[in-house]
């Protein structure tokens, strides 16, 4: 028997997408955090209460079913259109997360009120009751997914290799297989590397227990040598690389210690002219630099995936712009409403275009 | 009319940065230089000017300040209806922070009213002071304004800049580089 969901709301949610059920659980993780509740996603027999998405084509059908197979559970239907979600159980997107949590915690007291007193019909009550006790999650939810531990990777090892180099001041050689290697330059905060990109990708993401690896300091005329003899060796700024690697490392997730119920704020924004732009981190960069808020609540605000933002977080982490502790620097302001859109956007967005950005 | 404004220390590279995005050749008053900017010939006296034509017709003015001194009555008036302001530092002066202090102040309530990005050149001639130590110096002022490395010849370094400003403006322009049809 599965107790692990006794004391949780057992929420179903139709008609959304995979990306949004994977927000729709990291929003339940926020709300555990705040509101030490815990919600979890189950199946349609085990649900206490049913979020319905209406942009889903199927999705007035989907409720009509909800309606007649659950009567007594309560339904919350999310819609782009306002008119659409016109209705006593309805939120508009996106949405805004205390307000959900509000709505989840109403109705499901509300259920609890009246399960026990309104009679559903005697049989459907009696199966019911078995699925409750064999309650069993839908298997999308694994805490694993959101948090990653650097430590356990490539990201992790070249971070602590780095900072030795830099206490130490000296070249750090790591070697890979077949002759390919990483070299640390702490002086000039460079590093030089001899490894198919391909192969990089494959090995950021893999456990570190599994690469063979084993470093060694060397002299800078070892370095020039290799220099020479190494006619594909690159060279990148330390930190474009740390960036470069943690994104492939993070794979939209988190590193471990970040706290998703905690506000995030940005102490400045990256230098984005020797960095790999990636997808939105202009954006975040600009609401964080000005805002503090919650990292799940940046995908609502930006509309954009979760999973940039968490890559993102990842990399700006990384280089030592994040912060997590109550800024109390009044240069920051805690987001309350949605920022608004500047009068001439239309201008803005133009140059961008114009000037290939857009 | 939509204006953007570069500004800056003599030789920092104002009329090469605008040159790279204008549309049309810089306009420029360039007289034979008498600062002390070595290797430089040339140094514009009143002011540059470029253009971007946009799809929809309208156009972006960019001015470029000269970097003399004794020009400053003109920066108002180049200030009126502008998006943002440009500032760009040359890291092998002498007191770098002490140009940074003189063109915030001289743009502070432009700077409030409007965006500002921090152009950092000549960063190859000299390493320090840092871009964090730039954000260091700026933070007195309870702002927080994008500072990139730039290299005023390297268009690329240019459109950057400009692309932080848009989104120091408002955040809410669509990045096509993401996702598209992202719903909630
Ligand atoms: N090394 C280096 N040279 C640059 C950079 N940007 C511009 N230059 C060069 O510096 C010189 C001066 O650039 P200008 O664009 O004339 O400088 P300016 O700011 O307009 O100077 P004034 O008009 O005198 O105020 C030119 O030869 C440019 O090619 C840079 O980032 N690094
Ligand atoms: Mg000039």
């Amino acid at each position: 028997m599965n107790t692990a969901y006794q004391n949780s709301i057992n929420i179903v949610a139709l008609g959304l997408d995979l990306p949004s059920l994977t927000r729709l659980k990291s929003l339940f993780k926020v709300f555990k955090s705040i509101y030490k509740n815990e919600c979890h996603l189950v199946e349609n027999d085990n649900a206490d209460l049913c979020i319905i998405d209406f942009d889903d084509p199927k999705g007035n059908a989907l409720w009509q079913q909800s309606l007649e197979q659950y009567p007594s559970r309560p339904n919350i239907i999310i819609a782009s259109d306002p008119t659409v979600v016109n209705h006593a159980d309805g939120m508009t997107k996106p949405l805004n997360i205390d307000l959900l949590w509000e709505f989840i915690d109403a109705r499901y007291q509300q259920t609890r009120k009246t399960t026990q007193a309104k009679a559903v019909s005697g049989v459907h009550r009696m199966i019911n009751q078995q699925k409750q006790e064999n309650k069993t999650p839908v298997n999308i939810d694994d805490s694993e997914s959101l948090y990653y531990q650097p430590a356990d990777y490539l990201q992790g090892y070249l971070q602590a290799k780095i900072q030795c180099a830099k206490q130490e001041k000296t070249y750090f050689k790591l070697n890979f297989r077949e002759n390919s290697m990483i070299i640390i330059d702490p002086v000039q905060q460079m590093i030089y590397i001899d490894l198919p990109t391909m192969l990089l990708k494959q090995i950021s993401q893999i456990s570190r227990q599994m690469l063979e690896i084993y470093s060694e300091k060397i002299s800078e005329t070892q370095l020039n040598d290799i220099k020479v003899k190494h006619s594909k060796i690159q060279v990148y700024r330390l930190e474009k690389f740390l960036w470069d690697l943690t994104y492939l490392t993070a794979n939209g997730r988190v590193p471990q210690d970040t706290n998703l119920s905690q506000q995030v704020f940005l102490q400045h924004w990256p230098n984005f002219t020797r960095l790999t732009k990636t997808p939105s981190a202009m954006r975040i960069s600009a609401l964080l630099v000005k805002h503090t808020c919650l990292l799940s609540s940046i995908p609502t605000i930006l509309r954009i995936p979760e999973y940039e933002v968490f890559n993102f977080y990842s990399a700006a982490n990384v280089i030592g712009l994040t912060g997590q502790t109550k800024c109390t620097d009044n240069t920051y302001i805690a987001l309350t409403t949605k920022p608004e859109a500047h009068k001439k956007r239309n201008i803005l967005s133009a140059l961008l275009s114009h000037l290939g950005i857009k | 009319m939509h204006k953007i404004i570069f500004t800056g220390p003599v030789g920092v590279g104002k009329t090469t940065a605008i040159n790279a995005i204008s549309d049309i050749p810089t306009v420029s008053t360039e007289q034979v230089s008498t600062a002390q900017a070595d290797n430089k010939t040339h140094t514009t006296v009143a002011l540059d000017y470029g253009m971007i034509r946009l799809n929809n017709g309208e156009c972006i003015h960019i001015y470029g300040t000269p970097g003399q001194g004794r020009f400053n009555f003109m920066w108002k008036i180049l200030s009126e209806g502008g998006l943002g302001l440009v500032m760009l530092m040359d890291n092998s002066r002498d007191n770098p922070f002490d140009d940074l202090h003189f063109y915030y102040n001289e743009f502070k309530s432009f700077i409030a009213a409007n965006a500002l990005i921090v152009g950092i050149t000549h960063m190859e001639d000299k390493k320090t002071p840092t871009i964090s130590d730039y954000h260091e110096q700026l933070r007195r002022y309870h702002i927080n304004p994008p500072i990139f490395e730039v290299d005023g010849r390297n268009r690329d370094d240019i459109r950057s800049m400009i692309q932080a400003l848009m989104y120091t403006l408002d955040i809410g322009i669509v990045d096509l580089d993401s996702t598209k049809n992202y719903n909630h």
